[in-house]
């Protein structure tokens, strides 16, 4: 929809758009028309589209639009306008992301245009959000008021976002690319870890004087795999950011993977070819670059983005003050560097805020502060350069906007990705988790364990940085007698700290439902047997995995959806989680033997992070590996394959999953690296990644064998090749007088894979027509019929011979 | 502004609960995970938002294609909120008239499927959603009053009182001197 301007003020915006800009939002405009004529195909104009933050959502027909905002800096105007184009365009929620921009849900494709010139506006882009590109550069909140950082990184930040966006080198990338600035190495603001690119700021005496750097990081992120990021440099001087920079873009497009998209991040370059191989292509790159004058014009303007308060200095007069606010003050509120000012967070429950409270702080802020104001990666708003006389008053103007929520950055500031309620990929329902446990945390009782941080993902990548919480959750599945209920896995003792320093370890998974009681009797666990000032990460890795895992079992159970169905219905759904499948007798085991197996998998994959706390990572690998065989051995019964040996379930599970594409192909990969790996090999890093890739692996097992059932559920009845309706005749005479088209032979094949294999056969036929099969006497001849039946097959005759029965079977509509 | 300039696309309508009945907003995704499953043939909607843990949020939302519908809790004042995405066909009168008996139609499933909420019908707030083509000024606002006015044509006296902040949208309560129950706006239709 083309946007029609009578409005003054914002046409007077509009006709402020540089020119280079509105050609891009034209040209946007332009090919959105051709791809809605047909004139592009679908799969470029994804890309194209993605490139410019457009993101489809789950549900058909909708977008999500991701709005960059470099190191989560906004002024009031903008805020205002974000806050517009969220009522007009989207569902009047924006929602501040883990990268510090923002999201709008439920958009039309068609207002797309409308939406970008609005914020172009007032300077604000899409360009470059979403897609194999830079994605938003992030930055720690408090840079430049922090007495801990080493400089203010903001103008550095700045001006790399600026660099790299829409540079034709950072174009052409297998997969997305994350940079993120930190000020100083300890505090966890800055995440520089888990990114491509993690400039930490450094000081270091050059010649007498004291010169700006950064102890340069490479290679991290967390995903479905996490890598800690590697020293690329201990000291890069400031003026080689932006060409170091550059010739990493050059060096990942050219060497980075392209054909497979699970190894395309640039951690896995660099764990693959090793970070001095890697160093040495970044040298050869940086020496070939043309001088480019950007790279250091902007240090000569480096004041450009410091800021200044709007009111002297004060302090704050401590008699009478309410309890709400100290409490608030206690734990949003932190001095800054410069005496009588302080920084405060807003709280935004899980990070989204509505556009009226949007327009409104806007407007608090032009009270006290000038346009100092960041957006978090913890989902919230900080503003700045608060003259801490001012203090009560700035929270009683946040208390009249009901944004004056206490407890940032504590367990009841969780962070949530979008999971089910908008990702394609989501798989459990993070927000409505995060929801029910922030209800809880909020209560005073939870005061003592308020440091603790809680991130919840809805599948395993990670959106929800589950990896550096010291509660993380990931979504999962398990099914039961027919239904699938939502899990999440479980992963404790990651560490924000020291720009995300570790990362947690998954030790099992529990029903969705029962993760708020789980949650409360790990923290009764940590209360009871924490020692004085111990955090959770070292507590967690002191009494260790099995302990933790023993004092919280009875929360695995999963019941029968007939003793309570709850667990089946997902967090604010009133619907089901998924579909009931039609159970027999074989049919039946069959369900059972799978889902015992995949929980076998599972099993494996515990055993193997025990084998990892101790150190023994030969071990740790070798039980990695039995949890992906007993995955894929699942899956095969669901093809009547029995299990034989690792070479046999690795051939029959290529076959089979792998090449029909059942399975995703990256993931399905681990199975064979791991057969192939040297485990004696494996140090700690690997060995932790074998864990993180066989529960990836698994976990996918789970998944398609849910998608397996959902789709069996959904088959028609009627085969979808429907022969003539044979005559209606007597069984016994049908069977003397029909042609039997097919036979099967399962003398000495066992339940449920006689079963399995007649019904795949059966599945080939046409309706009406018959086949003919063998079994043996004893649980066979009891089991298939009756499980064929339930089916609606009809069995036409039954005939003793020997040993063994044989069955002819009608294939029914 | 002249009415023949007005191009009413994006138009929304709220009609305010009865404060004094708690809304059960559990029983509320029920009630429109019900419409989604029973309209799922027919596409009007593709799923349900749920913001109850924002203070004086948009609530629950059902959202479809064409409209958005929710019970919407923003500023306080809870009310069936009607969103329109996709517009309405006819002239603007016609396109109001269909709002209206729209809304209606969501206010009387809703008051049907015993969620505890009464829908009052005193005062309809219209709002424009669409800023850049509507100001938030008297001389649009005196255009969208007159259309509103043929609209209501059989609702007797109105009147009408406007948020004059000239950042909020083009919005218009009206308030009839004898109003009429939701089920007669949906049966007017």
């Amino acid at each position: 929809m083309s946007l029609t301007v009578r409005n003054a003020d914002i046409a007077s915006k509009i006709a402020s758009i540089p020119p280079e800009i509105e050609r891009e939002l034209n040209v946007f405009e332009i090919e959105l028309n051709r791809f809605q004529s047909d004139d592009i195909p679908e799969n470029i104009f994804t890309e194209f589209r993605l490139r410019h933050g457009v993101y489809g959502q789950r549900q058909d027909g909708v977008q999500m639009i991701r709005i960059k905002i470099p190191f989560g800096g906004v002024t009031t105007e903008q805020m205002e306008v974000l806050a517009d184009v969220s009522e007009e365009y989207a569902d009047g929620v924006s929602h501040i992301t883990t990268r510090q921009d923002i999201q709008y849900h439920f958009v039309k494709i068609d207002d797309a245009p409308a939406l970008m010139r609005r914020l172009a506006s007032v300077g604000i882009t899409t360009r470059e959000a979403c897609g194999n590109v830079v994605r938003n550069v992030t930055a720690c909140p408090e840079a430049g008021v922090c007495a801990d950082d080493a400089f203010d990184v903001t103008p550095y930040a700045k001006a790399l976002a600026n660099f790299l966006l829409r540079h034709p080198e950072a174009q052409n990338f297998g997969r997305k690319f994350k940079i993120a600035f930190s000020g100083c190495e300890d505090k966890a603001c800055g995440l520089a870890n888990m990114h491509d690119i993690g400039p930490i700021a450094a000081l270091k005496e050059v010649d007498g004087e004291m010169k700006r750097g950064f102890r340069f990081l490479v290679g991290g992120g967390l995903g479905a795999v996490p890598h800690q990021a590697k020293v690329l440099y201990e000291f890069l001087p400031e003026e080689e950011l932006l060409p170091v920079s550059q010739a990493i873009a050059r060096v990942f497009t050219q060497h980075g993977e392209r054909k497979r998209r699970m190894k395309a991040r640039m951690k896995f370059l660099i764990a693959k070819i090793g970070i001095d191989e890697f160093r040495r292509l970044v040298e050869e790159e940086r020496e070939k670059l043309d001088f480019d004058p950007r790279w250091t014009e902007y240090l000569d303007h480096l004041k450009d983005t410091e800021e200044s308060p709007l009111k002297p200095p004060s302090t704050l007069d401590e008699t009478d003050l309410p309890k709400d606010f100290l409490r608030w003050k206690e734990r949003n509120v932190k001095p800054q560097r410069e005496e009588g000012y302080v920084s405060a967070q807003v709280t935004l429950p899980l990070g989204d805020i509505t556009a009226d409270q949007f327009r409104a702080l806007a407007a608090v802020c032009r009270k006290y502060v000038k346009d100092t104001i960041r957006l978090t990666v913890p989902q919230n708003i900080l503003v700045r350069w608060l003259s801490e006389g001012d203090l009560l008053d700035f929270y009683n103007d946040l208390k009249a906007i009901h944004l004056d929520d206490f407890g940032t950055e504590g367990i009841s500031d969780i962070l949530a990705c979008p999971g089910t309620d908008s990702c394609k990929l989501g798989i459990a329902s993070s927000r409505g988790l995060a929801a029910v446990l922030r209800e809880k945390f909020l209560d005073e009782s939870y005061d003592d364990v308020r440091h603790l941080s809680v991130k919840i993902s809805g599948c395993p990548n990670s959106c929800g940085q589950h990896h550096i919480a010291d509660i993380g959750f990931f979504g999962s599945v398990m099914r039961k007698s027919g239904h699938v209920a939502p899990h999440f896995q479980v992963v404790l003792g990651g560490q924000q700290q020291g720009n995300a320093q570790s990362y947690g370890l998954a030790i099992g998974k529990v029903p969705s439902k029962q993760a708020p009681a789980f949650a409360d009797r790990l923290l009764e666990l940590y209360r009871a047997q924490a020692e004085e000032g111990e955090a959770f990460a070292s507590f967690v890795e002191r009494i260790g995995v099995q302990t933790v895992k023993e004092n919280l079992s009875e929360f695995n159970d999963l019941p029968d959806f007939d003793d309570d169905e709850s667990f089946y219905f997902d967090w604010g759904h009133a619907r089901e989680f998924s579909l009931q499948s039609g159970t027999g007798e074989c049919a039946g085991e069959l369900v059972d033997l799978v889902e015992f197996m995949l929980t076998e998998a599972d099993r494996w994959l515990y055993e193997a992070a025990l084998r990892f706390e101790k150190d023994l990572y030969e071990a740790t690998a070798l039980h990695t590996l039995q949890g992906m065989q007993r995955a894929a051995d699942a899956l095969l019964t669901t093809k009547g394959i029995q299990p034989k040996d690792l070479q046999t379930t690795a051939a029959a599970f290529k076959r089979e999953f792998v090449e029909t594409a059942q399975f995703w192909a990256p993931f399905a990969e681990f199975f064979d690296k791991y057969i192939e790996m040297d485990k004696a090999a494996l140090n700690e890093e690997g060995a932790h990644i074998a864990i993180e890739e066989a529960t990836l692996f698994v976990e996918q097992a789970h998944e398609v064998y849910g998608r397996m059932q959902i789709q069996a559920e959904k088959k028609p009845k009627t085969a979808a090749k429907t022969a003539p309706k044979a005559p209606a005749k007597p069984a016994k005479k049908a069977a003397k007088v029909e042609e039997i088209v097919d036979s099967l032979d399962l003398k000495g094949v066992a339940c449920p894979y006689n079963y399995v294999r007649t019904k795949l056969r059966m599945e080939q036929m046409n309706v009406g027509e018959l086949l003919e099969i063998t079994v043996d006497d004893g649980e066979p001849i009891r089991n298939v019929p009756a499980s064929l039946k339930n089916d609606g097959q009809e069995i036409v005759d039954t005939k003793k011979i020997g040993d063994h029965y044989r069955l002819i079977i009608r294939k029914a509509e | 502004m002249n009415n023949e300039t007005l191009n009413l696309d994006r138009i929304d309508l709220k009609l305010f609960l009865d404060d004094s009945v708690e809304v059960d907003w559990e029983r509320c995704v029920q009630i429109f995970t019900e419409w989604l499953k029973a309209d799922a043939d027919e596409e009007e909607w593709l799923d349900i938002a749920d913001y109850t843990h924002m203070p004086q949020g948009p609530g629950v939302i059902v959202v479809g294609p064409e409209k958005h519908v929710s019970i919407d809790d923003r500023r306080g004042e809870l009310g069936l909120l009607y969103s329109r995405r996709e517009p309405f066909s006819g002239t603007n009168v016609e396109r109001l008239q269909q709002l209206v008996s729209e809304t209606a139609r969501f206010a009387c499933l809703l008051e049907e499927a015993d969620i505890g909420v009464k829908i009052k019908t005193d005062r309809l707030e219209f709002v424009v959603n669409d800023r850049p083509g509507f100001p938030n000024d008297a001389e649009t606002a005196a255009a969208l009053e007159a259309d509103i006015r043929a609209a209501l044509a059989d609702e007797g006296e109105l009147s009408f009182e406007r948020d004059e902040d000239p950042g909020q949208r083009l919005n218009l309560i009206a308030s009839p001197a004898e109003p009429l129950s939701a089920s007669e706006w949906a049966a007017a239709d």
